[in-house]
């Protein structure tokens, strides 16, 4: 692999089957050929977007999806069942009341 | 899930963008126009008489809030509850149709023998809801045409134009109704 390193990208139109070549792009190193650095040393400098989510290290972009949604149902499964009940009473209302239905569809979208 | 399958979203009816897109608001005027058009028609041949309102002042729009919060949880909740995973799951082995109506008698099935005062014409209107909702997911490719049309529809038939449901008005429906057709049948009180 040259120092440069030679980007080339086509775009396919898939319906049209046509291939447009794009210019190559030139390589960011070589603003910095002077410190003999490597492409592994450029990287360093980068931002790592596909560690960190939110800058915590133990939350990587694979593992947000379950732990939001672990979050979320466990947060949905607090409000139905422990807040909600504690200031609406819910048993002392009748079939049809709009904040009972509103509590048991709620209950209903945490156990699922 | 969709991790373990390896699948996406979409595969189940559930778009990841445009939640509230066209699909979502065209499934709300389905919804609130078929039940304007049932009571209508009913209303045409003397079934149906407004009396008058039910609410006044702030009390219509403090229900108004929370029945739209209510119905739309309702169509969310059944609809990820009956269709979503559970259709493209059971279509996978059986076929989507075969799927879609074995899934639509259960949805009937549940609410006539979960809610009170059901008979077996709410079974069979309830199933064929739910047909319809699956025939809406075939077409559309999006859960969020039958979670729209689940609201309205149910907004629709418990707050604007209220009718009994499990043997009982809902608390706070918008206006004051009766229903000729439910005195003259004398069969006691209706399910959905």
């Amino acid at each position: 692999m040259s120092e440069i390193a030679l980007i080339s990208l086509t775009i396919s139109f898939r319906i049209l089957r046509i291939k447009i070549p794009v210019k190559p792009l030139r390589s960011i190193g070589s603003a910095c050929d002077g410190f003999k650095t490597g492409p592994r040393s450029l990287s360093r400098g980068l931002p790592r977007y596909e560690k960190n989510l939110l800058q915590l290290p133990w939350l990587t972009r694979r593992l947000a999806p379950p732990q939001f949604l672990s979050a979320f149902s466990w947060g949905l499964g607090f409000l139905a069942n422990w807040i909600v009940p504690k200031i609406f009473h819910p048993k002392e209302r009748p079939f049809l009341d709009p904040v009972g239905t509103i509590l048991d569809e709620l209950q209903a979208l945490s156990r699922y | 899930m969709a991790r373990i399958e390896r699948r996406r979203f979409h595969n189940y009816g559930i778009p990841a963008g445009n939640a509230f897109g066209v699909d979502f608001q065209v499934g709300l005027a389905w919804g609130a126009a078929s039940t304007s058009l049932l009571v209508g028609l009913i209303a045409a041949f003397g079934g149906y008489r407004i009396l008058g309102l039910a609410l006044h002042g702030g009390a219509i729009w403090y229900f108004l809030g929370l029945w739209i919060i209510a119905n739309l949880l309702i169509g969310f909740s059944e609809e990820l509850q009956f269709r979503a995973y559970l259709l493209a799951t059971l279509a996978d082995g059986i076929g989507f149709w075969p799927a879609s109506i074995l899934l639509s008698i259960g949805f009937g099935a549940l609410h006539y023998f979960l809610k009170p005062h059901e008979r077996w014409e709410d079974f069979v209107s309830n199933g064929l809801l739910g047909q319809f909702v699956c025939l809406t997911l075939r077409r559309t490719g999006s859960l969020f045409f039958a979670i729209g049309f689940h609201a309205a529809f149910d907004l629709a038939n418990v707050f604007l134009w209220p009718g009994q449901n499990a043997g009982e008005y809902a608390v706070g429906h918008l206006l004051e109704t009766r229903w000729a057709g439910l005195a003259m049948a004398n069969r006691g009180p209706a399910g959905s």
